[in-house]
């Protein structure tokens, strides 16, 4: 892989990351605050995000 | 994905390969709840929060370097041949069915395995089936924001490059989704003994 363009991407998945992790906080105060346990939904969500597997 | 020759046979093959993990994680979390509620353990919720939250402060510790240990798994991958027999939207299909399943590849990270044991303890087929289903729809986002970060390629190879590359990010994002859902479970866990 192309050092640059890896960087570039990896700088570009950190931002997704972050995104996606305010996103899936966020949602599951929300969803929390309608029933409790629908809170770990988002919480699975950014879960499996970080879960590095083979795609 | 592994291979993607143009926008339409991509978004094809990411669509087949996000649907059938999703039916399969569905019906794995419903049957994990199943089994739960078949083996008593749906009418016991406090000590089940408990020992969740106990397992969820042990993976977190495990994902920020405090603690040491192997998780359970199959050391597997995938297999990229599929691509050869099966064509780009049957690989796809494939990779979506064995990848979902979870339990026969990788588990690098303790999330999954909180997110069994929970949807198990709680012997609620319904959340286990939200649960295991967020958890895929999770995974299968990294496909979907390939394209984004990668700019025209959509080779999973340097994606999987990329994340290893950046593997203590992920490890703590990881750690904070472990911790969010303590604190989930503490709450419940306290509403629960508290009679709320």
């Amino acid at each position: 892989m192309d050092t640059t363009v890896g960087s570039i991407g990896a700088d570009r998945l950190r931002i997704a990351s972050y995104l996606i992790a305010g996103a899936a906080l966020v949602a599951a105060i929300g969803a929390g605050r309608i029933e409790l346990p629908l809170a770990l939904l988002p919480l699975a969500v950014l879960l499996g995000w970080s879960h590095l597997h083979s795609v | 994905m592994k291979v993607a020759r143009d926008w339409r046979t991509w978004l094809s093959a990411v669509s087949l390969y996000t649907l059938t993990g999703l039916g399969v994680t569905l019906a794995v979390g419903a049957g994990i709840g199943e089994l739960g509620r078949l083996a008593g353990l749906s009418g016991r919720p406090v000590p089940v929060l408990a020992a969740c939250l106990a397992i969820v402060v042990l993976l977190a510790a495990r994902e920020l370097g405090v603690l040491r240990f192997r998780l359970p798994e199959r050391p597997l991958q995938t297999e990229k041949v599929w691509m050869h027999q099966f064509g780009p939207l049957g690989a796809a299909t494939m990779w979506g069915l064995h990848l979902s399943l979870g339990f026969f590849t990788r588990v690098n990270y303790g999330g999954f395995w909180m997110l069994t044991l929970l949807a198990l303890g709680l012997g609620r087929p319904g959340l286990g089936a939200l649960l295991m289903g967020g958890h895929w729809v999770g995974k299968a986002l990294s496909v979907w924001v390939a394209p984004l970060a990668l700019g025209t390629s959509a080779d999973g190879s340097e994606v999987v490059g990329i994340w290893d590359s950046d593997i203590r990010h992920y490890r703590r994002v990881q750690a904070l989704g472990l911790v969010a859902a303590g604190a989930v479970l503490a709450v419940w866990l306290t509403m629960l003994v508290s009679g709320g």
